[in-house]
């Protein structure tokens, strides 16, 4: 296959202004940076070779970059998109349920410095599973909505709002420890 | 609405995600509910943590150049090897068990002109002693697994740590030379052995005076080793291998960093890998 230069031209102008958003998600997805500059320049070639098929809208190349990299992220990994996990299977009266026992303390983690545990925070999102880790990062940096991320994952809306709770509970739970174990509580709203 | 129907929507509300009757409901909810508003905070400090950590992430000053010269080779070869500097990456596009199925069977790419000439034997990774190799076929060597004497570059030091810091130096890499007395292995040799095509460091132990060996290599890292973690869910993440058992030898390979790992050894799986995440899991 090969591209007359003015295509090339015309997909380097549309896509590699997104270059470094591409990058930090790759980043967030990948373990290293090798891995991470891995991942960009497959997400590229296979964008590139699909360029014939993008439309470009009003949202621009960027979500469909970060699909591309998803697909690719996924792929590399050898999991499928839409693999059945526990959360997509159980609704959110259970999980609701499920999470009351977790004894969290939402006015602790209001309350407290969040800057003295970004180490103990970056560790917990490391340790959640690429699928939970992916949704809050997009959620996080890039400010996407719901519909957004769910297009870039290619899941329903409604699996993007499961694994962000799940994640955003997680990585919660895991500070809340944390800030336990350093004796940081609240007493404003002590009983 | 109450704080359990709240506790659903807490995060949809934070993003602005509800349409007006929830929100209005949400809003009714949170004038009255400290709890359920001091959730709301919650997801908003977490944003602006995830922001702060994540959002300086530098780009490499250079790939856009890579990204470029990765358009142009695909342009010329667009459904084969798309070449990166120091390797083919032709692996990409096999599963990972066919790749290092391929990596443990025969595939000659080339034998180094220096290289001894040694007969294939099926059964063991192949490493030359002191030798790159540029080949990936199934050989004997002898000291990986035990058979024969250990071998030690006589410019090394003989302490685990004394060696990890001169080859880590030398090699760039950080290299693996764990203290493993604690386990019952005695560290008997290292020496600068390639393996799979690239320059590495080989360390060896052995169990008592007498028992089976443990061979550590470490080169840089490989693309086709790549495995998932598992998680547990409680944020603890399980080391991820790659694990072949083949004619009576064991090989672990996994990657860490900017390096990938090899383990080889006549022990049985579990044992190496028990062995191995002792050490992982201390670092």
């Amino acid at each position: 296959m090969s591209m007359d230069a003015s295509v090339r031209e015309r997909f380097e102008a549309i896509a590699m202004p997104h270059l470094d958003v591409v990058y930090r998600v790759a980043r967030m997805l990948a373990d290293s940076e090798a891995d991470a500059e891995d991942l960009v320049q497959e997400t590229f070639i296979r964008a590139y070779r699909a360029f014939d098929r993008f439309e470009l809208r009003e949202y621009g190349a960027k979500p469909w970059l970060l699909r591309i990299l998803h697909n690719v992220f996924y792929t590399a990994k050898g999991r499928q998109r839409r693999s059945p996990t526990l959360l997509d299977d159980v609704d959110f009266d259970h999980f609701a349920d499920e999470l009351n026992t977790l004894g969290e303390d939402p006015l602790t983690l209001a309350e407290m410095d969040w800057e003295q545990f970004d180490e103990e925070l970056k560790t917990a999102v490391e340790g959640l599973q690429p699928e939970y880790r992916s949704v809050l990062l997009l959620w996080a940096i890039e400010g996407l909505s719901y519909r957004g991320i769910a297009e870039i994952c290619d899941c329903p809306i409604g699996t993007v709002m499961s694994r962000l709770y799940r994640a955003r509970q997680l990585v919660g739970r895991e500070l809340g420890e944390y800030a336990r174990e350093r004796g940081i509580r609240t007493e404003r709203f002590a009983e | 609405m109450n704080c359990r129907e709240f506790r659903k929507f807490v995060g949809a509300f934070a993003d602005g995600e509800l349409d007006v009757t929830e929100n209005l409901r949400a809003l009714e909810h949170l004038n009255m509910c400290p709890v359920c508003t001091a959730r709301v905070t919650q997801v908003n400090r977490m944003r602006e943590a995830l922001v702060r950590i994540y959002g300086r992430t530098d780009v490499p000053a250079d790939l856009a150049d890579k990204v470029r010269l990765a358009l142009d080779r695909a342009e010329g070869a667009p459904d084969a090897v798309i070449p990166m500097p120091g390797m083919v990456r032709w692996v990409r596009r096999l599963a990972w068990p066919a790749a290092v199925a391929a990596c443990l069977t025969l595939v000659w790419w080339g034998w180094s002109a220096s290289a001894p000439s040694v007969s294939p034997k099926p059964g063991a990774i192949t490493v030359v002693p002191g030798q790159v190799v540029s080949d990936v076929r199934i050989q004997h060597h002898r000291c990986a697994f035990g058979e024969g004497g250990p071998h030690h570059a006589p410019d090394l030091p003989r302490s685990p740590a004394g060696i990890a810091e001169v080859l880590s130096r030398e090699m760039g890499l950080k290299v693996l030379s764990p203290d493993f007395s604690k386990q019952g292995f005695e560290l008997i040799g290292a020496d600068r052995c390639g393996i799979l095509g690239r320059p590495g460091a080989h360390v060896m132990y052995r169990q008592g005076k007498s028992g089976p060996w443990l061979s550590l290599f470490t080169v840089a890292r490989l693309p086709y080793f790549n495995r998932p973690a598992s998680s547990s869910g409680s944020g603890s993440t399980q080391p991820a291998y790659a694990t072949f058992r083949q004619d009576g030898v064991t090989v672990l390979a996994w990657n860490e960093g900017r390096q990938t790992y090899f383990a080889c050894s006549k022990l049985p799986a579990e044992q190496v890998k028990s062995l191995v995440n002792a050490v992982r899991t201390s670092r």
